[in-house]
Formats: C-alpha cells, sequence, structure tokens
C-alpha cells in the first residue's frame, strides 16, 4: 500500500528517509508532490511514493529537526517547502553513506553467496 | 500547464474535509498535493472531472484518517503530551495518598477527601493512560499489542483499587471489590499474562517479572488479610478482658453483701435490673464467642461463664457483626442491648443522688462516638474482632457492676445513717 510496484515497500520503507534527505541535499527546497515526481523521474518510474509513506515520513523529519518547512500561498492553496537543515545536510550525508556502505555489502553477501542461486 | 480554479480547489478541499481531518497541516499540504496530481492529469489532456473521480477513488483507497493517524504517531504529539501527563500523574497520585494517609494517621482534617482524590487519579486516570501509552510503545516498535493484557489489566487495577479506597474509608462493598479483583487477577489476568510472556519472546523477563510481582502481592494480600490484628495486639486484650470479667466478680460478691444490708424496694428492683442486663451482656459475649466458632464452646461453662484461655480465633470479625446487627434470617442484639443500657441508665440517674450524675452519663454514654460522631453501635462493633468486642462486653458489665454498687453505698448512707452510728 506504502509504494506500489516493482521493488517491493520493505525494501523501501526503511530508505525512504534516505531518498527525501538526498532529494533535499540536491535540490535545496520541494515540497511534496515534487519529491514524489522526482523520484518517479530518478528511477523511471519505478519507484513511486504513495503520500501515504511520504507524508508522515517528512513531519517526522521535520520533528527531529533535519528538516524545516515553509508555507507559501498559491491562490487558494498553501504549498509548503521543505529544505534541509544543517544537522540535516550531515543526516544526509550519513545516511547516504550508511545506504552505500549496506549495499556494497549486501552485494557481496549476496554475489558470493554459496547457499543462494542467484545466476 | 493546467491551473485549477479556485472552485475546484474548493470541491477537492471539501472532499479531504470529509474523511475528517483534525490536524490542518497535513490536511493543507495533502489539498496541494492533489491539486498537483489532478492538474497533471489535466495536461495529459483529461478533464477535471474525470482526474477527479481518479483521484477520489484513491482517496478511498489511501484512507486519509490512517495517514494521518501514521503522521502523529511518527511525530509523537499526542504521545508525547500523553506521556507528560502520565508522568505528572504518576508523582501526583503517590504523593497525594502518602499525604492522605499521614493526615489520617494524625487524625488531621482531610484526610479522605486526600485519599479519595489521590485512589481516583491512580485508578481512573493513571491507570488507563499508563495502558495508553503502553499500548503505542508498542505499537511503535512495530508489535503486536496484546489487547486483552491492557484491557483486562486496567479493569482489574480499577476495582482493586476501589476495593482498597472503600476499605480504608470503611464503606460497604469493599470486601466484594477486592475478592472480585483477586477473583479476576487469578481467573484471567494471570493466564493473559503467562500466554503474552510465552508468545513475547523478547520481553519475556519484563512479563515474568510482572508476574512475579502480581503473585508476591497478592501473598502479602492475603496474609494482611488472614492475620488482621497482630498477636501482640490480641495478646493484651485478652488479658484485659480477663482482667474485667475478674474485677466485675470481684465488685459483684461486694455488690451483694452491701444489697444484704440495705433492704429496700427500689435496691431490689436495681439489684433485679442490674441482673438481668450484666446476664444480657454475658449472652451476647456466649453468641459471639460461639457465632466464631464451634471449638468455643469449650470456653463456655454451664452457668455461662467465659475462659478466654480456652477460646481462640479471637481475630475474625464476622462472627462480632453477625450477633449485633443480625442478617437477613436473625435479627441482631445490638439494637436491644442499647436500649437496655439507656433505661438501667435512666434507672441509675433516678436512684442515684445528683453527686453520681456524671460518672452515670459518662460510663454508660451510648451516644455517637469520637469526632467523626460514629453511632454508639457501629463505632464499638462493626468490623472488630471478636476479642474487641468481648472487651466492650466485658468493660461494660465490670461499668454496671461498678455504678450499681456506688449507687447502693450512697442508698446505705442515706437510709441507714442511724443503725450504722449506732
Amino acid at each position: 500500500m506504502y509504494i506500489y510496484v516493482m521493488i517491493s515497500k520493505d525494501l523501501l520503507k526503511g530508505t525512504l528517509k534516505t531518498i527525501v534527505l538526498k532529494l533535499l541535499e540536491e535540490n535545496e527546497r520541494m515540497y511534496g508532490y515534487e519529491i514524489t515526481r522526482e523520484v518517479e523521474r530518478l528511477t523511471e518510474g519505478k519507484v513511486q511514493l504513495s503520500w501515504g509513506a511520504l507524508y508522515p515520513a517528512l513531519h517526522k523529519l521535520e520533528s527531529d529537526r533535519l528538516i524545516t518547512s515553509e508555507e507559501e500561498s498559491i491562490g487558494k492553496r498553501v504549498r509548503k517547502y521543505y529544505r534541509l537543515t544543517e544537522s540535516g545536510t550531515s543526516a544526509a550525508k550519513e545516511k547516504v553513506r550508511e545506504f552505500i556502505d549496506f549495499v556494497t555489502i549486501m552485494g557481496r553477501v549476496l554475489d558470493t553467496g554459496p547457499s543462494l542461486n542467484l545466476a | 500547464m493546467a491551473e485549477l480554479t479556485d472552485r475546484e480547489i474548493e470541491i477537492l478541499n471539501r472532499e479531504i474535509d470529509k474523511q475528517g481531518l483534525t490536524y490542518t497541516q497535513l490536511q493543507k499540504e495533502l489539498l496541494d498535493h492533489l491539486c498537483c496530481d489532478i492538474e497533471a492529469k489535466m495536461d495529459e489532456g483529461i478533464e477535471f472531472l474525470k482526474a477527479y473521480e481518479e483521484i477520489r477513488k484513491r482517496l478511498e483507497d489511501n484512507r486519509i484518517q490512517e495517514i494521518q493517524e501514521e503522521t502523529l504517531l511518527l511525530i509523537n504529539q499526542k504521545y508525547r503530551m500523553m506521556k507528560k501527563f502520565m508522568y505528572i500523574l504518576g508523582s501526583i497520585a503517590p504523593s497525594l495518598l502518602i499525604v492522605g494517609a499521614v493526615f489520617k494517621l494524625q487524625h488531621w482534617p482531610g484526610a479522605n477527601v486526600l485519599i479519595v482524590l489521590g485512589s481516583f487519579l491512580l485508578g481512573a486516570v493513571y491507570l488507563p493512560v499508563f495502558a495508553m501509552v503502553s499500548i503505542r510503545d508498542t505499537r511503535k516498535r512495530e508489535k503486536r499489542v496484546n489487547m486483552p493484557m491492557y484491557v483486562v489489566g486496567v479493569i482489574t487495577g480499577f476495582i482493586f483499587i476501589t476495593g482498597v479506597l472503600f476499605k480504608i474509608m470503611h464503606w460497604p462493598g469493599a470486601g466484594v471489590a477486592l475478592t472480585f479483583s483477586v477473583l479476576i487477577t487469578v481467573a484471567v489476568f494471570i493466564p493473559v499474562l503467562v500466554i503474552q510472556a510465552l508468545k513475547d519472546k523478547e520481553n519475556q523477563v519484563q512479563s515474568f517479572s510482572i508476574l512475579i510481582f502480581i503473585l508476591a502481592f497478592m501473598a502479602v494480600n492475603i496474609m494482611v488479610f488472614a492475620l488482621k490484628v497482630s498477636k501482640n495486639v490480641l495478646g493484651s486484650i485478652v488479658v484485659t478482658t480477663a482482667e474485667n470479667m475478674a474485677t466485675s466478680q470481684i465488685i459483684e460478691s461486694r455488690n451483694t453483701l452491701l444489697l444484704e444490708n440495705v433492704q429496700l424496694e427500689q435496691t431490689k428492683l436495681m439489684a433485679e435490673e442490674t441482673d438481668e442486663l450484666d446476664h444480657n451482656i454475658q449472652m451476647i459475649m456466649v453468641d459471639i464467642l460461639m457465632a466464631t466458632h464451634e471449638n468455643n464452646r469449650a470456653a463456655v461453662s454451664l452457668d455461662n461463664t467465659i475462659d478466654l484461655k480456652k477460646a481462640s480465633y479471637f481475630d475474625i470479625h464476622k462472627s462480632t457483626e453477625l450477633v449485633i446487627f443480625g442478617n437477613e434470617i436473625s435479627k441482631g442484639k445490638g439494637e436491644e442491648l442499647q436500649t437496655a443500657l439507656e433505661a438501667y441508665r435512666e434507672l441509675l440517674m433516678v436512684q442515684a443522688g445528683s453527686e453520681l450524675d456524671n460518672a452515670i452519663e459518662r460510663m454508660l454514654n451510648t451516644g455517637p462516638q469520637d469526632n467523626d460522631q460514629v453511632p454508639w453501635l457501629d463505632y464499638h462493633f462493626r468490623q472488630t474482632p471478636m476479642i474487641s468486642a468481648l472487651n466492650t462486653l466485658s468493660n461494660l458489665q465490670l461499668k454496671i457492676r461498678f455504678l450499681e454498687g456506688e449507687v447502693l453505698n450512697e442508698l446505705l448512707a442515706k437510709h441507714q445513717p442511724q443503725e450504722l452510728n449506732q
């Protein structure tokens, strides 16, 4: 329900925060819809964030003071932009590094693991 | 790029409103997200209404309420507040109880208010809040919540605290509540806890400790109920009661001698009345003794005198209340006793000179007792162990005999001065 499609949601769930932080690191400020579109674009539609996953994560990051938000009125509606805080910036770097480490290690494990017939 | 009109935005806004969001921060964001979604679809050439229909389906699938719940859970707002509330209450409730207990010990006013308030906070507020926080904690750790455990726990705890409160305040129903809470604990709560401990391997130590504490607590509870009165206190009351009885007898024989000297109509009447009252009190004592346990028959001799050395089960409450206040089947003897005492008091007052009025009034006072104005019968015989009742009753006999002697002496001095002088 959270994240449709090809890549299982269990795999993605733990990395959602990393994705958001990384995107904000690159784009300075973004709003929710923009983040889902950007993820879709970068993964060529393979990962579609549902709002049920995205917004709780955004609010959690905000309450942890890793990101801040600002509101902007657009006609009758309000758009909420998020940007990284200082600790958010370092957290983004940390999380990305951690994830790359994880992928590298998992790659090694799964490639050489004799019990797994991946080929 | 397509842009929604204000009217269209309003329609969407109402749609989200219908989902019953309370967290406005989220509501605004979701509206913007929805608008963007529809605008993107309109850019692909889909009409607003069609795009809106599609989105509506997604609203139903995604259940906005759940998103809000999860968001709030994640950012902890409600939960944090509850936790804070729990900590504050957790320190206030026991403080109130402790201060209340000290007040009660010192007989200061306000003790009862403090105790009732403390118990209420503990049972009706702290306990449920603790359960809620605990449930949230479990959910946050993405574990299954054992609802029966919490529900039964809160109910049992509430009934138990109510029972203790009622017991302290001497309100009726305490025994029922306490028994009931012990029953639920044994029959439901402990099994649920054991199952929980078996299932939840991670917190096994924790669940096990809770279980042990509950069992130990129950054991202490039962012990308190079983002991009721400590042996030392019992022993000292037994001694005074026996002394009351012995002294009564001495005064009685002295009075008999006096009566032989004072051969008056009025003294005969008084002697009869005194003997009858004395006998009635004696029979009440025998009844209480026998109602306590049939083994106590050994302590009662043929002429109804009581040998406390042969009696036992001094600490049982029920027999006193049964004999004095009765039950559905038989009437209690308490009221009769009180009436008889009052009549006897009047009789003495008539016979005696005014110098003795004070002593009679004070020694045979059957009015409300204590600062709390507890009725005389309740004061002496409610929730009273057998030995305390015997003590009170034997003391009454002693006082009656003593007053009888005083009045006789007075009459003797008044009516036979010449004889005595000769």
